[in-house]
């Protein structure tokens, strides 16, 4: 068991990142970042096909679900929640701030358990639409007025599923 | 007016270890546009592990969702001082999860940074400069072996009610 009063030990380990960076005093930190940005930049169309293809694969999650069941499999959750994580983790970095907001709501939404329905499928659709639609639109950030009635839209959409309609 | 200071990383030996191929290149992508050179990439934690084993890196960048072993079980077997090969590397975590008990297990783990994805390039940037100039003491206790987990230390203004060896154990490396 540990002991509470132990006295804890501290030391500065060897920085060997410190070491090996070399200061560079007369470069302007505005033309690194737009060095790594424009890495970016370079990626974006590739960006965009992965962006769809996760898209194309929560709507594959949701026609692996078995028609009969009431319940949503966790085969078929953990398939969803994949594809929204890989959405949500990769969509901001290339200016499409809206889709990372769908996606992380979406996760958020199918990895409640009490929220563990078959018609939850409904509103999976309805989010792979929207980034779809983002995509195709080409909206960045948070879409403006359009991005505004998507996220109005997929709200109702889920406040009807929480609500049983 | 941003006035992060600017490095040449280009000496910098980097792991990205992220279960997706497209984060990986991403990283890759970023690191080199900041003149970091290419860095190792790992798809699993047992990669990641032996790469780190067989290539003596200077920073290892980890995500949450690796597997077999997540993110922050393979920081604790870094961190293992009887089996790691440098119980003391950096790490910089990075997650698409981001609730507060997620990231503060990221710290309880022993990383040293946490970055949210999706992430930026300045981002990146300031956490590897953090670990340039702002590196954490570590601490060993019976229960935890790592950078010390509160962040802001030298603006606590109250008194020290943590048990601090006034005399910090110099670390091997630098003893020499």
């Amino acid at each position: 068991m540990t002991d509470p009063t132990a006295t804890p030990e501290q030391f500065l380990p060897r920085n060997t990142i410190a070491e090996k960076a070399r200061p560079m005093p007369m470069t302007n930190i505005a033309n690194l970042y737009a060095s790594g940005n424009q890495a970016i930049n370079e990626m974006a169309g590739e960006a965009r096909e992965y962006l769809k293809s996760e898209a194309a694969e929560l709507r594959a999650a949701c026609a692996q679900a078995s028609v009969g069941a009431e319940v949503l499999e966790p085969a078929v959750c953990k398939r969803i929640m994949a594809a929204a994580n890989s959405l949500r983790e990769v969509a901001g970095s290339f200016g499409y701030g809206l889709v990372s907001e769908i996606a992380s709501s979406l996760y958020n939404l199918v990895s409640n358990p009490s929220l563990n329905d078959r018609r939850i499928l409904t509103v999976v659709d309805l989010h792979a639409d929207a980034v779809e639609a983002i995509l195709r639109q080409n909206l960045k950030d948070d879409g403006g007025e359009i991005g505004s009635a998507i996220v109005a839209s997929l709200r109702q959409a889920v406040y009807r599923f929480a609500a049983g309609n | 007016m941003d006035d992060t200071n600017v490095y040449d990383l280009s000496k910098l030996k980097i792991v990205v270890a992220d279960p997706s191929h497209f984060v990986r290149r991403l990283l890759a992508a970023v690191l080199t546009g900041l003149r970091a050179p290419h860095p190792y990439a790992a798809n699993s934690s047992d990669v990641a592990l032996r790469i780190v084993a067989e290539t003596a890196p200077d920073l290892l960048i980890v995500d949450w969702d690796l597997q077999p072993m997540n993110g922050a079980d393979v920081v604790r077997a870094l961190r293992d001082e009887k089996s790691s090969p440098n119980p003391t590397l950096p790490i910089i975590m990075i997650s698409g999860h981001c609730a507060l008990g997620r990231v503060t297990e990221a710290r309880d783990s022993g990383a040293n940074e946490f970055i949210a994805k999706p992430f930026t390039v300045d981002a990146i940037y300031k956490r590897l400069v953090a670990l340039i100039e702002r590196p954490r003491p570590f601490i060993r206790l019976e229960s935890y072996f790592g950078p010390d987990r509160r962040r802001k230390i030298e603006e606590f203004a109250g008194d020290e009610r943590r048990r601090v060896n006034p005399n910090p154990i110099v670390a091997p490396e630098d003893a020499a």
